[in-house]
């Protein structure tokens, strides 16, 4: 059998690949302390494999792949969406450190036992663990299907792509579950450097490829001059009052604003809370969400992903990564080869989180306070072990069988994410929200999520009923209607339940939090100005004020003569508006000290959310009941659909 | 059983020569497939960041090279050594090859040596090699 230059480098960096996260993964199952280290890596995780791990989180293959793919449809206004970044480090910036302080100080692990301890709310927790599941399965899954697919194609159908998809599925599996946490840690810091290396190699390959950059922009220029693709480099209003957003030919800042914040939908996901949770030390948040996301990231997504997509837009490809990988894979199929694991180094970064996140919940949050309540840590990582296999297993079976469940599945999962910001605020920041008004709202939020999706079209057509609506009405992404759902919901729930019960946790969390939270007189006075140059940012850089874009540094459609700056004027506005974004995220980080370290130490008390035992055997009475509720769920919904559904 | 710090130390060393050495020896084999010596500087460039990028992790940690690093660099710079002489006086290398296996094995040989002298100082780096280590030193 001959093999090709393309297939023989493929195998030789997948070997080293699989090599070292054996290597690493093994190292850190020999470092484990106790059999609990393998969900948290015992609290112990540095803090600068945190700060890495979360950017790549953030990112993953999800946005290397994705955004180049919606700029090459979209054009230039789905290029403001890498300014997102810098909207997910304020997120970041918000929640991580004092979710991270909380943690430390009541023991708590996972975003489930944080939600369960303060909001006293089984409710929360159990939300959490479906989000953390939804990731796992479906979420990454699509990415796992691009890239098996891409497998196939870069080794010109030497590897199929159904083996392609089990073969990667295999290589997460294997360090991850000899690993736990510390080896999902770890090897996160390694597979985001590996991102980094991933997105700055396909933007040089994009302006080697495109002719160079001043020919890129002058194909880019003509490409403008077409009456027709003048949605391509303009954004097109601020919103538009249509049915669905496919109608509107064109996207409006409304649906940029939307989506941005269902991108940092993320850094609220049970993902970055158990990444944050599992970290020694609170050192590293500024510094990573300032500095690694949105600093360099930003400015490689900004500029180098951006490329990527517009060399995508000239050769009027669907899926420019692709097109770019095949074109580089002829000339230098080393460096093809190289892009393609960073690819997948991106891909596993998110999963490895999902995975281990996904089954410390289902176990830890779900099964144990519900079954099993003195499950010990032993019994819990072998649990542990055979979820992360049975997700994984899901999430293979979902990507070959049924393809389009899963992307409508995976869809929900960012917007869905979001849903929890307010909750978070609840338990970072505003003592006022009730458990009620947290867990009515995110399901209000979730269930706006669904309704504004192709999955509610499709889940309701199966019923037989239909919406008026298409996705994302009124070009609105749907993780924008989620969020306005729920906080209309937390708001009118805050103000006529008051908070009785769960009185007591707020208390003594937002007590800590204030007493740990001192800031210098200077940096007090810094804080109005500060919070109006956020909403200015977010107004300009992922807002309304994105129409400015279009004029501002030149004529849109006006040719390469009419670009102030060489290069089309709504990317040239999206440039300028990193850096501000930066030193605002800067500003916040450090000035306000929301995310930098705490001068004080934080010790752990002994009233955590570990639940009580009253009754510690293991409750198959209540395992029954689940399984004739879910038989009865099922049962129901099967002769509704036959009855009224299409 | 493995420290957290050995670990931490390990994966900066791996991430480092994950990004600059597989950039460094992708770009100098292409800078020879196409006979580019431009490529292949920019390959040999990055090789040798990947070197300063290991001294500045070896900083951070308050280490030197371990056993294991010094042999398989040693290996790597003999075996790069050794294949290029071997080529150069069997086959018929093109002036671009020359020049990049030049350059390599004397950036190499340079920062090495630059490494030593700083580290050890001109005496001590020369007692680096005609003199036994003390037990446990270099680890």
């Amino acid at each position: 059998m001959n093999l090709t230059a393309q297939q023989i480098w493929l195998v030789a960096f997948g070997t080293v690949y699989v090599a070292a996260t054996s290597f690493w993964a093994r190292q850190s199952a020999l470092r484990d302390r106790t059999p609990g280290d393998f969900f948290t890596a015992g609290g112990g995780l540095p803090s600068w494999f945190t700060a890495l791990a979360l950017s790549g989180v953030s990112l993953s293959a999800w946005m290397m792949l994705g955004l180049p793919a919606m700029i090459s449809r979209a054009g230039f206004p789905a290029g403001a969406l890498a300014l997102s970044t810098v909207l997910m480090a304020i997120v970041g910036v918000l929640v991580f450190k004092r979710q991270w302080q909380v943690g430390k100080r009541f023991g708590a692990r996972s975003q489930g036992q944080l939600f369960a301890f303060y909001y006293r709310s089984r409710g929360l927790s159990l939300l959490s663990s479906a989000i953390a599941t939804l990731f796992a399965v479906a979420f990454c899954g699509m990415q796992l299907n691009i890239l098996g697919r891409l497998m196939a194609e870069l080794s010109g159908g030497g590897i199929a792509t159904e083996p392609a998809t089990w073969l990667l599925a295999l290589m997460l599996f294997s360090y991850v579950i000899v690993g736990g946490m510390f080896a999902v840690g770890a090897l996160g810091a390694l597979q985001t450097f590996l991102l980094a290396l991933g997105i700055l190699g396909m933007s040089i390959a994009a302006v080697f490829l495109g002719g160079g950059f001043a020919a890129i922009n002058a194909a880019l220029a003509k490409i403008a001059q077409a009456p027709s693709h003048v949605a391509l480099f303009r954004v097109e209003g601020v919103v538009r009052f249509l049915p669905a957003a496919d109608a509107a030919n064109g996207w409006t800042a409304g649906l940029i604003l939307t989506m941005g914040l269902s991108f940092a939908g993320i850094q609220a996901s049970p993902l970055a809370a158990q990444l944050v949770l599992s970290t020694r030390d609170d050192r590293g948040f500024a510094a990573g969400q300032t500095w690694v996301l949105a600093s360099f990231f930003g400015a490689v997504c900004v500029f180098g992903l951006t490329l990527v997509g517009a060399y995508g837009l000239i050769l009027d490809s669907p899926s420019p990564v692709a097109t770019l990988l095949g074109a580089l894979g002829a000339r230098s199929p080393w460096f093809m080869a190289a892009l393609y694991m960073s690819l997948v180094a991106a891909y596993q970064v998110v999963a490895a989180v999902s995975l281990v996140s996904a089954s410390h919940a289902l176990v830890r949050d779900v099964y144990a306070p519900f079954f099993e309540l003195d499950l010990g840590d032993v019994g819990a990582v072998l649990y542990g072990r055979i979820a992360i296999g049975l997700l994984l297993l899901a999430s293979v079976l979902l990507v070959t069988r049924a393809p389009t469940a899963m992307v409508e599945l995976g869809a929900i999962a960012l917007p869905a994410s979001a849903q929890l910001i307010p909750a978070l605020i609840g338990l970072c920041w505003r003592r006022g929200i009730t458990a009620q008004a947290a867990l009515v709202g995110a399901v209000v939020g979730i269930v706006s999520v669904v309704l504004t999706e192709d999955l509610g079209a499709a889940l309701l057509s199966f019923l037989g009923l239909h919406l008026p609506w298409g996705r994302w009405p009124w070009t609105l992404a749907s993780a924008g209607w989620g969020l306005a759902a729920n906080v209309a919901t937390v708001l009118v729930i805050s103000a006529i339940t008051p908070a009785r019960q769960a009185l007591h946790r707020a208390d003594l969390v937002h007590g800590f939090l204030d007493a740990h939270a001192t800031m210098r007189p200077s940096s007090r006075a810094l804080k109005p100005t500060v919070w109006a140059a956020a909403l200015a940012w977010i107004f300009l850089g992922v807002g309304p004020g994105l129409v400015f874009g279009n004029f501002a540094l030149g004529d849109s459609t006006g040719g390469f003569d009419k670009w102030i700056v060489g290069m089309p004027p709504l990317w040239a506005w999206c440039l300028s508006m990193w850096a501000p974004g930066v030193f605002l995220v800067w500003l916040l980080s450090y000035k306000l000290e929301l995310a930098s370290p705490s001068a004080v130490a934080i010790r752990a008390v002994e009233e955590g959310p570990k639940a009580r035992a009253r009754d510690t055997r293991l409750r198959t009475d209540r395992l029954q009941v689940l399984l004739w509720t879910v038989s009865g769920v099922g049962g129901f919904i099967a002769i509704f659909a036959w009855v009224f559904g299409n | 059983m493995v420290t957290d710090r050995q670990i931490e130390r390990g994966i900066a060393v791996f991430s480092n020569w994950a990004v600059f050495g597989a950039a460094g020896l992708g770009f100098i084999m292409d800078g020879i497939q196409q006979r580019m010596v431009a490529l292949s500087l920019v390959g040999i460039a990055a090789v040798i960041v990947g070197f300063v990028g290991h001294l500045i992790v070896n900083s951070y940690f308050h280490e030197t090279f371990s056993r294991g690093e010094a042999a398989l660099g040693l290996a790597t710079l003999g075996a790069i050594v050794a294949i290029f002489v071997v080529s150069w006086l069997t086959t018929q290398l093109s002036r671009e090859t020359v020049i990049t296996g030049i350059t390599l094995i004397g950036g190499l040989l340079t920062a090495g040596g630059a490494y030593i002298a700083t580290r050890f100082g001109l005496r001590g780096a020369f007692s680096r090699f005609h003199k036994p280590s003390p037990r446990g030193a270099g680890k």
